[in-house]
């Protein structure tokens, strides 16, 4: 009996490999996708968060994938509207990933002024959006850095039809321990 | 007549064996504090996705009983995406949450594991926003399931409150500011489950949050 609860298989997480790249003189890159139609598990637009609506704010949640396009996570991504230094509101956007068996991180977007054609991103025309690294656990926790959000559109299934896609490209460093 | 006794024997030992691994009295999860205060929201979401939450789905049965959870993939097929709407005490809406958990690695029924590991991104608009983050004990929800089980009811924790955030430095339990009014907030949380058993569709909670801005 003690044998048996010892090694009862209660949920546990599945390791994937960690398709992770080295950056010349220190760091790594990782790179994350998310089907923006397969993947959304949630967008929170109108409920639960209809409260906030006319304040700009957004939930969203997705699963995450690594390069080989295979599910390694959940993501989620949060909107809203925060003070800036001249007290203006301006346009702030979360990501929270989770890799389960790995640790999760924060990545928080540059604030974006909210003129409408800046508020869609920080450079219009390749859509490419940045940001840093807020704050990680486990794996994460010793690294910081920063990450681009590019919008893609591509034929993942070999079908004809082109998805569109989110990558959220990642590179990090290790702390300095001194 | 022999085989009998074996039987019985057998079966009476299995099933005392499984009530002291469950209700072992010499494990105890040590767990955070109730704080009071301004900083204690309420919530209540029916936008919880991912692993069943009852007792069969902390014994890992859950997908035998009740069919697939949410999600397929191996990778997340433990872990649980929320949306949440954050109330004061007056009930009025001040902040939305979105909370990613997993059930926590090597989590071991002989010691009485039965751990989650939560990450919360907590939005308060037109202010800022925090991460948020602790090791969660659901071994008293296990316990009052099994035992409501075992007395002919639901396999499903009957009380009005139950602490999951568990205490001490092993639990990382933090708060850690990202942006606006809150960018740089430190603090730490306590989150109680709030009466399971009414609705096990609707997720209710209360989140006690000391935060320093």
């Amino acid at each position: 009996m003690i044998a048996g609860a010892y090694f009862y298989p209660l949920p546990n997480q599945l390791r994937v490999r960690s398709d992770i790249g080295v950056i010349a003189n220190g760091g790594r890159t990782e790179d994350f996708y998310i089907h923006l139609d397969r993947d959304r598990i949630i967008q929170a637009q109108e409920s639960p968060v209809a409260a906030f609506s006319e304040r700009g704010v957004q939930a969203e949640l997705f699963k995450l994938r690594n390069t080989n396009r295979k599910v390694i996570g959940l993501a989620s991504r949060m909107t809203g509207l925060i003070p800036a230094a001249n007290g203006e509101l301006e346009l702030a956007v979360n990501w929270l990933l989770l890799l389960p068996s790995r640790g999760s991180f924060v990545l928080s977007q540059n604030p974006s002024p909210l003129s409408p054609l800046l508020a869609e991103g920080a450079n219009i025309e390749l859509n490419i959006k940045r940001g840093r690294m807020v704050v990680g656990d486990r794996e994460f926790s010793e690294l910081a850095g920063s990450y681009v959000e590019v919008a893609l559109s591509e034929d993942t299934d070999g079908d004809g039809k082109a998805e569109n896609l989110l990558l959220l490209s990642t590179q990090l460093v290790g702390g300095d321990p001194a | 007549m022999r085989k009998w006794v074996v039987l019985l024997g057998l079966l009476g030992g299995g099933l005392t064996g499984l009530m002291l691994v469950i209700f072992n009295p010499l494990v105890n999860d040590s767990l955070q504090r109730e704080i009071v205060g301004g900083g204690v929201y309420r919530y209540a979401s029916s936008d919880v996705y991912g692993m069943h939450s009852t007792t069969d789905g902390l014994l890992n049965i859950g997908r035998l009983l009740r069919g697939p959870a949410d999600f397929d993939e191996a990778a997340i097929r433990n872990t649980v995406a929320a949306v949440m709407v954050l109330r004061d005490s007056s009930d009025t809406p001040v902040a939305f949450a979105t909370r990613l958990s997993a059930s926590e690695r090597n989590s071991n029924l002989l010691f009485g594991e039965f751990r989650t590991r939560s990450y919360w991104n907590v939005f308060w608009p037109d202010q800022g926003s925090v991460y948020m983050q602790s090791l969660e004990s659901r071994r008293e929800l296990l316990h009052d399931g099994m035992s409501s089980f075992f007395l002919g009811g639901e396999p499903q924790a009957g009380g009005d409150r139950y602490m999951l955030t568990m205490a001490g430095e092993d639990a990382g339990n933090r708060i850690v500011g990202i942006s606006g009014l809150y960018s740089s907030a430190t603090g730490h949380y306590s989150e109680v489950l709030l009466n399971p058993a009414n609705d096990p569709n609707i997720q209710r909670g209360e989140l006690q949050l000391s935060i320093k801005r």
